[in-house]
């Protein structure tokens, strides 16, 4: 082309001349399905010089028809389906589906039953947060923190190995109450992980949250005014990073949450560092949650009468032996009388919607649901826009974007 | 079935609490779009999801909302229902004109169940792959393959 032109020449032009030179600076880039960061997506960036113009996220590249595939198979079975989609938070995924299912069939949880929902789903919320903040620090180029948080994901997945028997599919919750109750000496170990949590924190306040170089990459960055966060519809601790003070757990109340004492923090903020402090403190209030747990949980049966009086002797005795649930056989082949049921519960990422249709059939007719992952998509196509290329790990890191469970 | 209802701003739900359904039913695209412009300014802030139901011969759009802001409608999952005739391409109106975070999930309808959304920005694909060829795969007309089992020999 012309011959190189002297550095000097364009640094006087106004912004309508430079755009004549526009043709040159003009970029078009194509992030994925396989990038560093985490997951299965394409992100194609339009971008002016460095500064992104139009973000198109290209999604769906880990769909697993989970919906379909549950329109076709017993209530019960889409149990392990639901799960599969979001690792970090299956209980989560597993609760909101048995809210439904249980509004379905009218049947009630017992309140110890509650209470163990309560304790698996803050326990679980604790790994994901952990799990959103190892990724951040991953984006943000620190292998220190992730390598830091995915360790300290360990000794809570012990602890609900204990009561569940698995570490990351638990199917745990099954409608009437939940599998198996808490082993013998449990709420000491939970106790002594808990203050385990507690000391981490803090040492995450002194590498991670409060170091001069994250807020300089985080500070100012991706910021979603509350009325943003409103008008998209961001959801979970994205948006209460936003200054929007609303919580599933408080404006839909479920499981064990209308018994506990809790604050729902909030940041004025909305940029990527408010979302990292969001989860900071949310996991503070989950260890409180859980210590709440602990203390209150009532005595009582794990399973519902209902489904209880469904079992044959041997799986009545197995219970009263072990306090374990085998399922009794109106597992495989319960009809919920027809009708429709939603239930919203709120998730480490956000809130997950149910709706479930039955029409007295053994699958479900209409299964639909959604993700936070997903309603958390106009972190690219909204947040993005007007931020710099190089920004762009910061807030797709911050937004704990999770494509598996996006794309469902 | 309960046939309880609640009033919000003139407008009548056939509610069923314990189930957590509050349904309002739109007669045609303009009714829906007048009902979903009252809501939106009765405090309904956010819509949660869009999807449809396949009813044989109709389809029924639905729109479920919620607030964020104000306490007293944040507790339900509100509901607007659009039944339309089933044809290969359903048009309804979009309500991204009203609710911004319904862009995604219309989308998601419309590669799933066949309905377009009329006045979308953006009526693209988005989960499917590129070279999927059949249509409407939420349908219950959709044909469902049953892949054998292989037993190498």
């Amino acid at each position: 082309m012309s011959a190189p032109q002297d550095r000097t020449a364009t640094a006087n032009l106004t912004y309508d001349e430079l755009a004549g030179l526009k043709a040159d600076r003009e970029l078009v880039l194509l992030i994925g399905p396989a990038h560093p960061g985490s997951g299965h997506m394409k992100i194609k960036v339009w971008m002016d010089g460095d500064i992104i113009q139009r973000v198109d996220p290209d999604i769906g590249f880990v769909h697993r028809t989970t919906e379909k595939l549950s329109e076709n198979r017993l209530y019960i079975k889409a149990i392990p389906i639901v799960e599969r989609v979001m690792l970090p938070d299956t209980i989560n995924a597993n609760l909101a589906y048995v809210i439904a299912l249980e509004r379905l069939l009218g049947i009630e949880p017992t309140p110890r039953a509650q209470y163990l929902r309560t304790l698996t789903s803050e326990i679980n919320r604790i790994t994901s947060h952990l799990y959103g903040i190892g990724l951040y620090g991953i984006f943000l180029g620190s292998s220190t923190v992730y390598m830091w948080a995915f360790a300290d994901r360990e000794p809570l997945i012990d602890l609900i190995e204990e009561i569940s028997g698995a570490r990351i599919t638990y199917s745990y919750i099954i409608p009437g109450g939940v599998r198996w109750d808490l082993p013998a000496g449990f709420k000491e170990r939970a106790e002594t992980v808990l203050q385990y949590m507690e000391a981490r924190l803090k040492d995450y306040g002194k590498i991670w949250v409060r170091n001069p170089v994250v807020m300089d990459r985080t500070e100012g960055v991706g910021v979603v005014s509350k009325s943003d966060a409103i008008r998209l519809g961001i959801t979970g601790p994205n948006l209460r990073a936003s200054g929007v003070d609303y919580d599933t757990r408080r404006a839909k109340p479920y499981a064990a949450y209308p018994n506990l004492d809790f604050e729902v923090p909030t940041f004025s903020e909305g940029d990527c560092y408010a979302r990292l402090l969001q989860r900071v403190e949310e996991i503070e209030q989950s260890i409180r949650i859980i210590r709440q747990v602990l203390k209150d949980i009532p005595d009582g049966r794990i399973i519902s009468d209902d489904i209880y009086s469904k079992m044959n002797p041997l799986q009545k005795r197995m219970y009263e032996m072990k306090h374990r649930v085998m399922f009794p056989a109106y597992m495989a082949s319960m009809r919920p009388a027809a009708g429709r049921s939603t239930a919203s519960v709120e998730a480490g990422r956000g809130e997950i919607f149910f709706y479930l249709v039955s029409n007295g059939d053994k699958v479900p007719f209409r299964f639909r649901w959604v993700t936070p992952s997903f309603l958390n998509l106009p972190f690219f196509t909204h947040v993005m826009v007007g931020q710099h290329l190089a920004d762009l790990p910061a807030i797709y890191g911050s937004s704990d974007y999770f494509p598996p469970e996006a794309d469902r | 079935m309960t046939a309880a209802s609640r009033v919000i701003t003139g407008i009548t739900f056939t509610t069923d609490e314990a189930k957590g359904i509050f349904e309002v039913e739109a007669s045609d695209g303009a009714h829906l779009l007048d009902l979903a412009t009252r809501l939106k300014a009765a405090g309904f802030d956010h819509c949660l999801s869009v999807t449809a139901e396949d009813l044989g011969d109709r389809l029924a759009v639905l729109w479920h909302i919620s607030s964020y802001t104000n306490r007293e409608l944040s507790g339900m999952n509100a509901q607007i229902r659009l039944v339309v005739s089933k044809s290969d391409n359903v048009e309804v109106p979009t309500l991204t004109g009203i609710w911004e975070s319904a862009n995604f999930l219309e989308r998601e309808t419309y590669e799933m169940f066949g309905v377009v959304f009329k006045g979308h920005p953006d009526m693209r694909r988005l989960l499917l792959p590129d070279d999927f060829t059949g249509k409407w795969p939420m349908r219950k007309d959709f044909p469902l393959k049953k892949t054998p089992w292989r037993v190498q020999k």
